[in-house]
Order: C-alpha cells, then sequence, then structure tokens
C-alpha cells in the first residue's frame, strides 16, 4: 500500500520507531499506549484495528463519517424545512428568521455530539464540522428557497371585524305604487328570556313604505358612558353628540374593525353635529375612556323598531315577500346578532331560526 | 503557491459579476424609469424593488424587514394612512401617497424616495392603490384648511395656542403637558370646564394609546421626538386638522375654529422649534422639579 504521509512518532526513550502510516491509524487520538510499534499494534489489536477501520472512512479534517455528516446536514435542512410549519406552504413574504436560527443552531450540539461519540472532539474537528455544514446547508437551503418560498397560499386579508357588514351597500327604494303587506312582530329572546330593547330591523328589504321625516339621534357621553348601548339612525337623520364630562373625549367610529373616522369632543356644553357615515353598523368608542362603548346601526330605511318590555316587537307595512330580520342586543358589553329569513308567504306560523349567536329571535308573520 | 490577490480579484470578479450593476436609485432619477408611461406594470416593478422588503409582497406590512422596525410598515391591503390630507379613517389621495413617497416619514424606516421620478411615483401610487382589498372607494375630500389669522401675531397665536392645548382641546390626556398643573387648572377654567380631582400620573410624558396598526402608539412629545409628517407649519395643522388615521388622534378640523386651529399649530410649532435644545431641557427640568415639590 502506497505511504500517503510518513510521520516519525516518538515512543519510548524518545527513539524514532520509523515510518507509520498515519492514514491507517488515524488521527492522534487513536494512538496506543506507548512502547507498542504502532503499525504492528494497528494490525494486531482488536480496537485499534476497529478504529482503523472506521477511521478510513472519515472525512478528512471534519472527523466524522459520511454517515454522520450526512445526519448533521439532514437534521439542519430539515428544521429549516419543517420548523414553524412547512417551508413550502409559508409565503414569501413570511419571515423565515426562526427557521433559519434553530437549522444552524442545532448544528452546534449536533455535530459536538456526534464528534464525542465518534472519540474524535477536539476544536479544529468541531469547527471544521460546523463551518462546512453551515456553508453547504446554506448552498442548498438558498436553492430551496428559490425553489420553494413563496409557493404557498398569499396571506389572507386580514380578518373583518366581529360586526356584519350586509347592510352596507343597500340601497333602499320606497314603493312607487301599492304592495302587499303586513305586520312582521314576534319577540327576541336570549336562552328562553325576553330580551329588551334589542332592536330589530329588516337588512335589504325590498321596495316598501316610504322613508321616515329627518329627525335628530342624539348621543349623549356621561361618566364617560353612552346613554345608549345601541343608536339606530337612518341616513337622513342628523347625529347630535353631547360630552357632559369635563374631560376630553373622542367619538371613533369603526366598521369591520377599522375606524371610518375620529372626532374630538371637547368638554363643551355645546353639542356637536357629526356627518352620519354610510349605512352600516359602527362600534363607537373613545380613544381616552374604555367604558365608552356603543354601537351605531345606520339604515337607509325606514324597518326599524326596539323590543319592549316583554322582548316583543312590530314592524309595520312589511312587503310580503322573503325578508332577512335582524336583532342587536347588547350584553356585558359584547354586541350580539340574531338573524332569521322569514318565508314571504308563511301567515301566523312560526318561523324556523337559525342560531347563529346566542340571540334569537322568535318571529311570528301574519296579520295582528 | 496561491495568491492572496487572485483569490480577492476572483471574488471580486464573482460578486460584481453576479450583482446588478444598474440597480439603484440614482439610475431611476436618470429617467430610466421615467421615459415609460405611468402603468400598473411599472409600478409593481418600482413596488418589488424599493418597497416590497418592508411593505411585503401583498402590501399587508409585513415584509422580511418589517419584523425588525417600529413602527411597522403601513398595510397597504386596508386603503388607508396615518398621515393624510383627509379625516382620518377616510380613504387618502394620491397627493397623500405622493408626499410620504417624496419625503419620507422622519424618525421611522420610511426613507424619502423623491429620487424617484414623477411617472415612477405615480405608477407606485396606482399599484400600491391597488393592493387594497375589498371595494375600491374613491378618495376622500381633503380637510379644509383655513386662512392663518395669526400670521401677524404669531405670539398670541402661540398664547391662544397654549391655552387650548391645556384647556378646551386638553391635548394634555395624550401629549405631555407643558405647564405646572395650577396653570393648567387656569387655562381649563378659562373654558369653564370645571377642574375634578388630579390629573393623571406623569402628566409630562405622552401615554401610549391603541391604534389599529398592530401595536400602540405613544403621541410624540414636541420638546424630545420628531414630527413624522413633517414639523413645518403647514404639515403641522394638515396633521392637527385631519387626525391622524387609526390612532388616538382625532381629526380636529371640524371640532376648532380657525383661531384655535392656527393657534394650536403655532404652540406645536414653538415646542418643536426648541425640540433637542438646552431650553427644552430647562423647560421640562423645571415641570419635573415643580412637581416633586
Amino acid at each position: 500500500m502506497r505511504l500517503r504521509r510518513i510521520d516519525f512518532v516518538s515512543i519510548s526513550g524518545g527513539r524514532a520507531a520509523g515510518p507509520v502510516n498515519r492514514a491507517r491509524l488515524g488521527p492522534i487520538g487513536a494512538i496506543p499506549a506507548r512502547g507498542r510499534n504502532l503499525a504492528v499494534a494497528s494490525r494486531t489489536d482488536p480496537l485499534l484495528h476497529r478504529r482503523a477501520a472506521v477511521s478510513r472512512k472519515i472525512l478528512p479534517g471534519i472527523g466524522l463519517s459520511p454517515g454522520s455528516y450526512g445526519l448533521l446536514l439532514a437534521l439542519s435542512i430539515g428544521l429549516f424545512l419543517f420548523w414553524g410549519g412547512p417551508f413550502w406552504s409559508a409565503g414569501r413574504e413570511a419571515s423565515h428568521l426562526g427557521r433559519l436560527a434553530v437549522s444552524y443552531l442545532a448544528v452546534i450540539p449536533l455535530a459536538a455530539i456526534l464528534l464525542s461519540w465518534a472519540g474524535r472532539l477536539t476544536w479544529t474537528h468541531f469547527l471544521t464540522a460546523c463551518g462546512s455544514a453551515w456553508a453547504i446547508k446554506m448552498v442548498i437551503t438558498v436553492v430551496l428557497y428559490e425553489a420553494f418560498a413563496g409557493t404557498g397560499a398569499p396571506l389572507q386579508p386580514r380578518k373583518a371585524g366581529e360586526l356584519s357588514a350586509s347592510t352596507r351597500g343597500a340601497h333602499y327604494q320606497p314603493a312607487q305604487t301599492e304592495f302587499p303587506s303586513s305586520l312582521l312582530f314576534g319577540a327576541v329572546t336570549r336562552d328562553h328570556h325576553p330580551v329588551s330593547d334589542a332592536v330589530v330591523f329588516l337588512e335589504a328589504p325590498p321596495p316598501g313604505a316610504p322613508l321616515l321625516q329627518p329627525r335628530r339621534v342624539e348621543v349623549v357621553i356621561e361618566g364617560a358612558k353612552y346613554n345608549e348601548t345601541i343608536y339606530v339612525a337612518r341616513r337622513s337623520d342628523s347625529l347630535v353628540v353631547l360630552n357632559r364630562d369635563a374631560a376630553l373625549h373622542t367619538i371613533r367610529f369603526a366598521i369591520e374593525g377599522r375606524a371610518h373616522s375620529s372626532q374630538p369632543l371637547p368638554a363643551s356644553p355645546a353639542p356637536r353635529v357629526l356627518a352620519l357615515p354610510a349605512p352600516g353598523l359602527y362600534r363607537l368608542s373613545c380613544a381616552n375612556h374604555r367604558s365608552e362603548l356603543a354601537w351605531l346601526l345606520v339604515l337607509d330605511h325606514p324597518y326599524a323598531t326596539r323590543t319592549d318590555q316583554t322582548g316583543r316587537f312590530t314592524l309595520k307595512d312589511v312587503p310580503i315577500r322573503e325578508v332577512n330580520v335582524s336583532a342587536l342586543a347588547v350584553f356585558e358589553g359584547r354586541l350580539l346578532r340574531g338573524d332569521v329569513r322569514t318565508a314571504g308567504r308563511q301567515r301566523g306560523s312560526p318561523i324556523a331560526i337559525p342560531i347563529g349567536t346566542k340571540v334569537l329571535a322568535t318571529i311570528f308573520e301574519g296579520k295582528e | 503557491m496561491r495568491r492572496p490577490g487572485g483569490i480577492f480579484a476572483a471574488f471580486l470578479f464573482t460578486t460584481l459579476g453576479c450583482a446588478d450593476v444598474t440597480w439603484g436609485p440614482e439610475q431611476l432619477g436618470q429617467g430610466k424609469v421615467s421615459t415609460r408611461a405611468v402603468s400598473l406594470e411599472q409600478g409593481r416593478k418600482t413596488y418589488a424593488t424599493y418597497c416590497i422588503g418592508c411593505h411585503g409582497e401583498a402590501g399587508d406590512g409585513n415584509g422580511p424587514a418589517a419584523r425588525f422596525l417600529n413602527p411597522k410598515p403601513r398595510d397597504f391591503r386596508v386603503g388607508r394612512l396615518k398621515f393624510a390630507s383627509v379625516a382620518a379613517g377616510s380613504p387618502p389621495r394620491d397627493e397623500d401617497y405622493l408626499r410620504t413617497i417624496n419625503r419620507g416619514l422622519a424618525g421611522t424606516a420610511m426613507a424619502a424616495f423623491n429620487l424617484l421620478s414623477e411617472d415612477g411615483k405615480r405608477s407606485l401610487v396606482v399599484y400600491v392603490r391597488r393592493l387594497q382589498t375589498g371595494e375600491a372607494e374613491p378618495p376622500a375630500p381633503p380637510v379644509p384648511i383655513p386662512e392663518d389669522p395669526w400670521q401677524a401675531e404669531p405670539a398670541k397665536g402661540i398664547a391662544e395656542g397654549q391655552r387650548l392645548y391645556h384647556g378646551l382641546a386638553s391635548c394634555f390626556t395624550c401629549h405631555p403637558a407643558y405647564v405646572p398643573k395650577p396653570k393648567i387648572a387656569e387655562f381649563l377654567k378659562s373654558y369653564a370646564i370645571p377642574v375634578e380631582g388630579d390629573f393623571r400620573d406623569h402628566l409630562y410624558d405622552a401615554v401610549p394609546k391603541e391604534s389599529e396598526w398592530g401595536s400602540d402608539i405613544t403621541p410624540p412629545n414636541f420638546l424630545a421626538d420628531r414630527m413624522k409628517a413633517g414639523s413645518a407649519r403647514d404639515d403641522l395643522i394638515r396633521t392637527i386638522a385631519s387626525g391622524v388615521g387609526g390612532t388616538a388622534m382625532p381629526s380636529w378640523g371640524g371640532a376648532l375654529n380657525p383661531e384655535q386651529l392656527w393657534g394650536l399649530t403655532y404652540y406645536v410649532e414653538s415646542l418643536i422649534a426648541i425640540r433637542g435644545t438646552a431650553a427644552a431641557q430647562a423647560l421640562r427640568h423645571s415641570l419635573l422639579s415643580i412637581e416633586e415639590k
């Protein structure tokens, strides 16, 4: 066999023992006890023989066998691919900082463990193993990034707020001629108990009753609280806000979780007349007082009312067609909603109620 | 024997060879982009070059760099800006986008991209608007800015603004106060506002407020902080009148008369004028020492 490198190893008495095939013997860590000829020992000692056999398979300078080194790389790349979710399912705009950091840092302990297990844990091997693994991993992951990053589904738009916007964009038109109509009456309940002062309204009703005369909707803030929990206004109404506190309030109209407008309400006895927003359900709040919370329902049709103490309500002149009836009530600061679709030709019999929320609207349709 | 110089030269060659040496704002400024018509495609390319790193591919304000930024980059999907000439919460105008592109936002990672050609900027606005999800909305009308009544008497404007800031408008609810408590009480009484109880804690510091932009936002301390939308008088009155979208700062335009609106602007401008100076430090020190007593 051709000797690739000749070393002289000092043994007992400091005499040179002659040339030694270092490739056979492995690294310094595999040198046996003093006083033995290493070349001979490697052939006779079973332990040394095994180590020498293993040493023939180690990667030069790294101290790990190809299998161990492959494991190191595979783990690192695997962590890059799967940490925090499959890499290919993340959008390109997603941050990969976590998977990057973990995949690189994991190499450090794993390299130390593998080297230690192989009995070749030296600083040189450790640094070379880590550095080379990082470099190879980087090349592979860059290729993977270019190939797969951003192939996942695009991020979904921000979730809409808790409130339905189904009343937005409604364009109610009063009927130009006589239309068949009836009373719509029923009750709003929650857990079988009547709900008083719930707002009941039609969503996007068909042409029907004429629009109501404009009126003044007054919002009063006192003690950092609104005087009502749900205000109902028609587009033609005027919205007047009174701040009766000696503190600055703001009134923020939010729809679908985003502010539509934000107005200051300085401490002043003078009322502020604000423009009504487009039809929809708005959450009213103050930037300075968390306790100030209410809702404003803006409609462009006349079909809205409130329940009485027994939870009952009546809507007049409702066109005899399918209509969507909704009920809104506030419990412990939360707006709850119930919706039901009435069958246009059904008379005097209860209508099935979909239970979407905790507010249940029990509605009967027919003549009084 | 290997020559280190040769290795370095090879590295340099490889690196530069891979780089797109035509990239850079100066090239855009020389008209390489402006030669094209305003187009969505042009806007997309400009966005991909300059904006995507922070604002993200979908315009959601969640680009790779967003994690490291505070304040966070704007989410264009909602079609709203913080600083605009329209009432806070309303759809901004093209000039609002252009103003931010041209001037950047002071004290943030949003740099001024005024080296882009005019066509490049306009096509960018067209593209950014297309990132909005949901129905397209027409821009809102700008908040009207009245004539400046204090132009000839700025000192009176400052005095009016100081009274308003600590009185009717109660700006110190969120921003720091800049006068001692007895003076605040005096200002409040001048508007017939009763003083009930003590003032808030840390009256001479700003209060972080909830915002719609994913984190709380602390209103500026005019003696210390930079004004993101600009410190010029026109910038200040625009911000005061329009408010700051998605934050606690409301639109004061409809709530104050011209004297009050401009007075507030003059007063804030007078505070900003001494920002970071010994005078600002002395004012703050005196307020805090009075507080301690």
